[in-house]
């Protein structure tokens, strides 16, 4: 018999967590909290796998909350439930909770257990690894030679990229989404700085079909504007690593992007860890002829990280 | 008065003044006086030579009478009275010193001293002539008396020739006064006196009558002639003719000055004219850029009015976007979990389904006598599906299911009549208000900013109903709390401390007092400034406090703030409980609010 895994439902309405618990009480250990603290107390005596916690809460948010739980208990998958379109608090969740999903209240009941089983076992199958635990970066690869690309018509001629990071790794500019496929096809990428529209197209279907082919290429999302909307999409279809709003501080950007090689590194080290890169298979047409060829196009990437690819 | 209006109403004063000054001298020489004391010297003048005529005519009897002699008396003084009149109304009284002044006393001392001369003249004249007349009488009664008398022939003869002699003699002395005449006759009169002496006493008494009649003609008519030898040197003619030079000359220089003004007025008026156009010209100008900056003006006007319009409109969006998102929130809570809910009685229902079917399948096996071994399957199957919906806890399930999603549904409904009482769009504009309720459901509608920010303390005290417009004071209201939560830094649990009090009888308080950082006292005095905003660009538009100015004063009340930075501030709002006389006043500020949308 395998273990039931645990879900921590926060939100100060209690009807909400009331329903959410008879929604999973069936086929998962379900703990409940009213408030930020009470849910940090549970994540403290006990081993939680998910924790779905709504943002809009009494004394502590849910972007603080999940920020904590990710010191606290790196191996629980985060999810955010937002009914308010709160953009800083989004941004928040990226850079600082690193949430596995943003969920939209009103849910729909089986998005929600789809999400929550899917999150759960992703946390079962990895909350061993000890590279988890690690805020060190892993030792590289003997032989990888991670590098960045700047895909961003606007800052990549800037040569503060290649001044800055080119002591620690090779750094390749692009200014197109065909040239940033030259470039992953021929280089070994870690990290990719880019915006959310490159060259007039968005980069948000590179970067998703870049994530479900390569979980490990980490993304560094420097964008002068984006909604509540956009942003829900970079971490549920692209799981973007970073994301600043420019102008950026270059003391943020070199920490952005220091983090989310230490992130790659650590998903080559330990592969098993990519599923928590998963991304959502986004809805109908989305899935284009554009995707497609997106994808043929990466497929001799795989070869360089030495693990398979799941599609 | 300013001093530059004193000064330009001098200078127009002094301007017209010189102007009439001028205008008067210009008028000032009366030619109808003139001619009229030319006349009257030319009649004067006239005058006095006939009068002189009329005087030679006594003096040699061809006048009898002496009315002539005195008549123009009379007509001389009228004339000198209208000549007097008319120089004092040509010259001015009290002219002394001018060659007219002088002319005039000259020819007056000259008539005087004709008058007098003439009055003389006349009772010489007049003496003369008695004792002409009487002479041939005195002679014929001497000649009479003589022949009378017992003297000798010889005497009486010489002594009728001697009287003849003398009486011829005397009267032609009276026509030709001549020296050797009169030497002959004085020379006879002593000859007949000498010859009288021989007389009788009575004779010679006569004789003498009649020699001193000679000697008063003789005599008489010296000084006759002496006065008229004065008279005829007297210059009246020569001083009216020099009076008439002086006056003419006077006349003339006059005329003189006069064309001199008239130079002088044509001067300044060209001067002033060519002032007024060139004020006219200054006037026209400035009208023009008056007119240009009068149109920038308007144009500055309608385009801030737009602007105003735009930004109260903008306010509104601001503050109804605001209020939309924060309601979106309140309502999308419950609706989650009332979805949640129904889709989880959903899924319930296939349970419940599953066992009505059992049953129902079980029930007809059971009524149609089918076989043993069917009815036990079914009977399993049934019994199995009840434990489970029974273990299941399914029916206290869904019933709980249903009590939250009733209960969210209860709070939807609660979160729309709030709303409902906020906007009170339902219900007359201007009504009674009670502001407790008021703002209770303002805390409500801001129940969202308020949350986990602020704890909310209310002190009420029993205050009557106010007649106002509601949903304008409820905006007062959300927006005073809007901003009081937005003064409490993050981070920290503020205090917002919500006061009613009754000041007078008239009069109603709401005060709304938090604790967050006050307003600095630099830019408190521009808080109810329209368009004024400490929130960043794009994020307020400055208008919340000022269309809240706005609509208390339309009311006809007060809004005060006292502020303590650090400490906190408190919004005062003193409220009529009836609008003092103009009722219509919230109508007005509606329309307003209408017209700018």
């Amino acid at each position: 018999m395998t273990i039931k895994p645990t879900v921590l439902f926060v939100d100060d309405e209690p009807h909400i967590v009331n329903l959410l618990k008879m929604m999973f009480r069936a086929d998962y250990e379900v703990m409940s909290a009213t408030s930020g603290e009470g849910a940090l107390d549970i994540v403290q005596t006990r081993k939680v796998h998910v924790i779905v916690s709504d943002q809009r809460m009494p004394g502590m948010l849910g972007t603080e909350l999940l920020a904590q739980v990710r010191k606290l208990s790196p191996g629980t998958m985060r999810i955010l439930l937002t009914g308010y379109s709160d953009l800083a608090a989004m941004v928040g969740s990226i850079n600082e909770g690193e949430i596995y999903r943003f969920v939209n209240k009103p849910w729909n009941n089986d998005e929600m257990r789809a999400l929550v089983r899917e999150a759960a076992e992703t946390a079962l199958s990895t909350d061993a690894s000890p590279a988890l635990a690690s805020e060190e970066a892993a030792p590289a690869a003997a032989g990888a030679d991670p590098g960045i690309l700047v895909l961003d018509e606007n800052v990549s001629q800037n040569g503060w990229f290649k001044d800055h990071f080119g002591p620690d790794f090779p750094v390749f500019a692009a200014q197109s989404i065909d040239d940033a496929l030259t470039v992953l096809e021929q280089r070994d990428i870690g990290v990719v700085i880019t915006d959310t529209k490159v060259g007039g197209e968005e980069t948000l279907n590179l970067l998703r079909v870049l994530k479900q082919q390569y979980p490990v290429v980490m993304t560094v999302m420097l964008t002068a504007q984006a909604d509540s909307d956009a942003v829900l999409k970079m971490i549920n279809q692209a799981q973007v690593c970073r994301l600043s709003f420019k102008p950026v501080k270059r003391g943020a950007l070199d920490i952005a992007v220091k983090a989310a090689m230490m992130h790659h590194r650590r998903y080559r080290a330990d592969p098993t860890l990519v599923r928590r890169q998963r991304v959502a298979r986004s809805a109908g047409h989305e899935e284009s002829s554009l995707a497609r060829s997106l994808a043929s196009r990466l497929k001799g990437i795989g070869r360089r990280f030495g693990f398979g690819l799941h599609s | 008065m300013t001093r530059n209006q004193v000064l330009s109403a001098a200078i127009g004063i002094g301007l017209v003044s010189v102007l009439a000054f001028l205008v008067v001298k210009t008028r000032s020489v009366d030619f109808d006086a003139h001619n009229e004391i030319i006349s009257t010297l030319r009649q004067l003048k006239q005058l006095d030579a006939e009068w002189n005529a009329d005087v030679l005519r006594s003096k040699t009897g061809f006048n009898t009478n002496y009315d002539p002699v005195a008549s123009p008396l009379p007509l001389i003084a009228r004339l000198e009275a209208t000549f007097q009149e008319r120089t004092t109304a040509v010259l001015g009284s009290g002219e002394d010193g001018s060659a007219v002044t002088s002319a005039i006393d000259a020819y007056k001392k000259a008539m005087q001293t004709k008058i007098a001369l003439i009055e003389n003249f006349k009772s010489q004249n007049a003496i003369l002539r008695n004792s002409s007349r009487y002479l041939p009488v005195a002679a014929h009664d001497l000649s009479a008396a003589v022949a009378g008398t017992a003297a000798d022939g010889a005497t009486k003869s010489r002594t009728d020739a001697l009287v003849n002699q003398l009486v011829t003699g005397a009267m032609t002395y009276i026509l030709t006064p001549d020296g050797s005449l009169r030497s002959s006759v004085t020379e006879k009169s002593a000859s007949l006196g000498e010859l009288s002496n021989k007389f009788a006493p009575e004779l010679r008494e006569q004789a003498e009558l009649f020699g001193s009649h000679v000697d008063t003609v003789l005599r008489q008519q010296d000084a006759g002639d002496k006065l008229l030898t004065e008279l005829t040197t007297l210059p009246t003619a020569a001083r009216i003719d020099a009076l008439t030079d002086a006056y003419n000359s006077e006349h003339d220089q006059q005329l003189i000055a006069q064309q001199n003004y008239r130079l002088a007025l044509i001067a300044y008026s060209a001067l002033l004219l060519a002032g007024i156009a060139w004020l006219a010209s200054r006037l026209f100008k400035s009208y023009r850029l008056l007119r240009r900056s009068n149109a920038s003006l308007k144009k500055a006007h309608d385009d801030l009015k737009e602007s105003q319009t735009y930004m109260v409109q903008s306010e509104k969006m601001s503050a109804l976007g605001q209020m939309v998102a924060g309601i979106a929130h309140e309502i999308n809570t419950p609706l989650a979990y009332v979805k949640g809910t129904i889709d989880l009685l959903a899924e319930q229902i296939g349970q419940i389904k599953g066992l009505a079917r059992t049953s129902y399948t079980l029930t007809r096996l059971m009524r149609e006598q089918a076989d043993k071994a069917t009815v036990k399957q079914h009977f399993l199957e049934l019994e199995g599906v009840a434990r489970q919906t029974i273990d299941g806890n399914v029916v206290e399930e869904m019933g709980s299911l249903l009590e939250t999603g009733s209960h969210g549904i209860g709070q939807i409904s609660e979160i729309v009549l709030n709303l409902k009482n906020f906007s009170r769009l339902d219900r007359a504009k201007v009504s009674e208000f009670n502001v407790q309720e008021g703002l209770d459901s303002t805390l409500l509608l801001a129940h969202n900013l308020l949350k986990n920010k602020v704890r909310i303390e209310k002190e009420f005290d029993d205050v009557p109903p106010i007649t106002c417009s509601p949903s304008q004071i409820n905006q007062v209201f959300l927006n005073i709390i809007s901003n009081a939560a937005q003064a409490i830094p993050d981070g920290r649990m503020g205090v917002l401390t919500l006061r009613t009090s009754q000041v007078n009888e008239d009069t109603v308080c709401v005060e709304i007092q938090d604790d967050g950082d006050g307003i600095p006292s630099d830019i408190l005095p521009k808080i109810f400034d329209p368009f004024f905003t400490t929130k960043e660009i794009g994020k307020g538009t400055g208008m919340g406090l000022s269309i809240s100015y706005k609509i208390i004063q339309e009311h006809g009340g007060r809004i005060e703030v006292n502020t303590e930075p650090g400490v906190g501030t408190v919004f005062s709002i003193e409220l009529p409980v009836k609008p003092n006389q103009d009722s219509s006043a919230a109508e007005t500020f509606e329309d307003d609010l209408l017209l700018a949308a």
